[in-house]
């Protein structure tokens, strides 16, 4: 059975996945991993030409549009709204969209987004129509702010980039999803292995954003499709309705119809 | 600096400092570098140059000319 669809700025996806284009060994590999996931948005990024690489942005972008994926052009490496801000100009021409996944970074040892200049990084490019998809902490007060800004979806980390630590803070993240019900929530980075990615779906965030946990498998491509079918799951469990903890045993067996000397055991 | 000098304007390409001649124009220099990209976009001073004005617009004295293409990302 497949999970309800969503919409995401006003299209409507099936898959719930979205998937980095960075780090595999090979672009065949790439190909194969994105194919097996199918994930319908991939994440991509830019950068100055030098006169080496101008060969390899010509392969790339044959290998992305042959995917048929919508693109979602990040900010990577920017340390300022500034940088960011011109880096989602560029990436609005460069690839003929207005969705742009907003990082502004503030500090280079864990990649932790800047929330100051995030937030102010938001406020202008929404300001100039972009659809702002924030790589954000799991601050609940920055959240709401980037919410009031006029976000219609938000991307809080799970754990620092490239970690695979999974949901290091679950409470602040279902914090989020009971406070902003009506927010488009996708967990990203952090997310190492199948099950991380199922605990934040059964939390009831929408999707997901991962790259490393798939780049960097054994196999990528069933890496791919493990948490293809992990973050279905997820969705349909939390679709499904998970039925609440309780502190006592409860049989499962009815005792209706059991021999009488079992009754009044 | 010889006469030949004055004509010429110094223009920081992809981060590589080149010298080239006071009227050169975008298209110019992206028929120059013998730029084959299917996708890039023209930087100049960090703000993008439109692809219709190409042809009209002419680079000057330390501007810094970037070609931006897409690479992979997370």
């Amino acid at each position: 059975m497949q999970a309800s669809s969503w919409n995401v700025y006003g299209m409507e996806l099936n898959s719930r996945l979205f998937i980095g284009t960075a780090l595999y060994p090979s672009p065949q590999v790439m190909l194969d991993a994105i194919k097996a996931s199918q994930s319908q948005v991939i994440t991509v990024s830019l950068r100055r030409q030098t006169s080496s690489s101008s060969d390899s942005g010509n392969k790339f972008w044959q290998l992305i549009q042959s995917l048929g994926c919508h693109l979602l052009p990040n900010t990577a490496g920017c340390y300022s709204a500034q940088e960011a801000i011109k880096t989602a100009r560029i990436a609005r021409e460069l690839f003929d969209t207005d969705w742009i996944k907003l990082e502004v970074l503030g500090d280079s040892y864990n990649l932790q987004p800047d929330p100051f200049a995030l937030v102010e990084a938001t406020k202008i490019l929404i300001d100039e129509g972009f659809k702002v998809f924030p790589y954000c902490t799991d601050d609940l007060v920055l959240c709401q702010k980037l919410a009031d800004l006029g976000c219609e979806v938000l991307m809080p980390w799970g754990a620092p980039i490239g970690t695979g630590r999974g949901l290091i803070n679950p409470y602040a993240l279902e914090t989020l999803r009971k406070r902003l019900p009506d927010l488009t929530l996708l967990v990203d980075a952090g997310i190492g292995k199948p099950s991380d990615a199922v605990q934040a779906m059964e939390l009831g965030f929408d999707g997901i954003l991962l790259n490393t946990a798939v780049a960097e498998a054994l196999d990528p491509a069933k890496m791919a499709d493990a948490f293809s079918q992990a973050i279905n799951a997820g969705r349909l469990a939390y679709e499904a309705g998970v039925m609440p903890k309780r502190d006592i045993a409860k049989p499962s067996t009815p005792t209706l119809d059991q021999p009488i000397w079992q009754q009044y055991d | 600096m010889s006469s030949n000098d004055r004509h010429k304007i110094s223009v920081m390409v992809n981060g590589k400092v080149m010298s080239l001649d006071n009227d050169v124009s975008v298209l110019d220099l992206l028929q120059l570098l013998e730029i084959n990209n299917r996708r890039y976009v023209v930087v100049i001073n960090d703000e993008v140059s439109p692809k219709s004005m190409y042809g009209m617009t002419e680079l000057k004295q330390s501007d810094r000319f970037d070609i931006i293409s897409p690479i992979s990302g997370g």
